[in-house]
């Protein structure tokens, strides 16, 4: 005789902890028991979250970084003509050897040990950098300069490829994008729309900006195959001078923050087709440096309501989380 | 909803951690102004970082007193730096 279980309902495991939220698990998508708790639980897709991160040792608006992992980013740079850079572990930031050039809203792009900045302004808004310096995991060395001098690029890429483009020259948006070869720069394919302090992330053969100004602000998202940019579906809020995780894959990125106009602490997540609004910041910002990729990303200093900022945050999706039913 | 307001120094990591951001509304505001979630959980992180209770209308003055020093100190700027940045505004709290 068939019980009640196998002809009204599906059993529910009955199990005295909570199953691991790690991944891989053959359990993603069940409902249970948890006999410790007392409560039904289901084990579904984890969502991110922003926590409090180390503070910076310099305040400062206009930096740049990169960094493959929260724990091995760094910034450099910073309005007005600021020469530091920091390193972060994950806990705290650490003063390491200065850029030649002081800059703010410059490009950067690489990793921990091996890293590219290119263009900026110095000297309060007259000189519009072509010169282009080389991390190497201790200190910076000037290489081959850009074609084109600009400042509020977006840089992607790794230490021998990556990709300048979009920004302001200082009488026009810049459409143009020049690439890197690791030894110099070349014209590239130019962006559909002109802009300046958009937001990149990517490889040089597979990447994305967002955002910025021109001279309006935009939501528009443009994805570069290593030939010609495509305009793909806009941000959900238009914004200039956000964060972004730019060592991610152009099809898993996140933005962060900008001015829209206002700081605002709105978080965007990219699929690779369309932009979905996640969970915000703890601050509004805006010119904070973005590094990591799309479930580890962390956002640092910038524009805090008019003030720069030492306080970072740290971007973590976890594997799996546990839900908890309840009843209201 | 309804919110509780304090303020605290920020002090880095693990000043809000990523369990705590999922259990509660947590948003910071110039001067050192939390809001969060009037709950057990936000109680429980006013407590964890000494948080120094405010009414709304002490938050507020805290926060539009920040800004309007931000703006004086922005209108002082030349406006080489100006261009860098953009004037704060006030604006009003939740």
């Amino acid at each position: 005789m068939a019980t009640f279980k196998v002809t009204k309902g599906t059993p529910v495991a009955f199990r005295d902890s909570a199953y691991p939220a790690t991944y891989p698990s053959p359990h993603e998508g069940e409902l249970f028991y948890n006999s410790s708790s007392g409560a039904f639980s289901f084990l579904g897709v984890g969502a991110g979250t922003w926590a409090s991160g180390g503070a910076l040792n310099t305040a400062a608006t206009g930096t740049k970084g990169f960094g493959a992992t929260i724990g091995t980013s760094q910034v450099n740079g910073g309005a007005p003509n600021l020469t530091k850079t920091e390193a972060y572990n994950g806990t705290a930031w650490t003063e390491l050897n200065n850029l030649n050039s002081g800059r703010y809203a410059h490009a950067a792009f690489g990793i921990a040990t091996a890293g590219i900045v290119t263009g900026g302004q110095t000297d309060g808004g007259t000189t519009y950098h072509v010169n282009t310096e080389s991390w190497n995991g201790t200190s910076w060395t000037e290489v081959n300069n850009l074609n084109e001098g600009r400042f509020k690029l977006a840089g992607m890429g790794l230490q021998g490829a990556g990709l300048a483009t979009g920004g302001y020259e200082g009488t026009a948006y810049v459409a143009s994008n020049e690439s890197w070869n690791g030894t110099s720069w070349t014209e590239v394919g130019d962006l559909n729309d002109g802009r300046t302090a958009l937001q990149g992330s990517g490889i040089a053969t597979a990447a994305l900006v967002a955002g910025g100004e021109s001279p309006g602000i935009v939501a528009k998202t443009e994805t570069w195959n290593g030939t010609a940019w495509t305009e793909v579906n806009d941000l959900n809020d238009s914004r200039y001078t956000a964060g972004m995780s730019g060592n991610a894959l152009n099809t898993d990125t996140l933005l962060f923050g900008g001015f829209a106009p206002g700081a605002t602490a709105n978080t965007e997540a990219f699929d690779g087709t369309s932009w979905t609004e996640v969970a915000n910041m703890a601050n509004a910002r805006y010119t904070a440096t973005g590094s990591g990729v799309g479930n580890g990303a962390l956002a640092s200093g910038g524009d805090v309501n008019g003030n720069p900022a030492t306080a970072s945050e740290e971007w973590e999706v976890p594997d799996f989380q546990i839900k908890t039913l309840t009843t209201s | 909803m309804a919110y509780k307001y304090c303020t605290a120094t920020n002090w880095g990591k693990n000043f809000f951690t990523h369990e705590e951001r999922k259990q509660f509304y947590l948003a910071g505001h110039p001067g050192n102004v939390w809001i969060v979630d009037d709950n057990i959980f936000g109680d429980q992180w006013i407590g964890k970082v000494s948080g120094l209770a405010k009414t709304k209308s002490e938050a507020q003055a805290i926060v539009t007193g920040e800004i309007e020093t931000a703006q004086e100190a922005f209108d002082a700027l030349s406006e080489a730096e100006q261009a860098l940045r953009n004037r704060p505004a006030v604006y009003n709290l939740p």
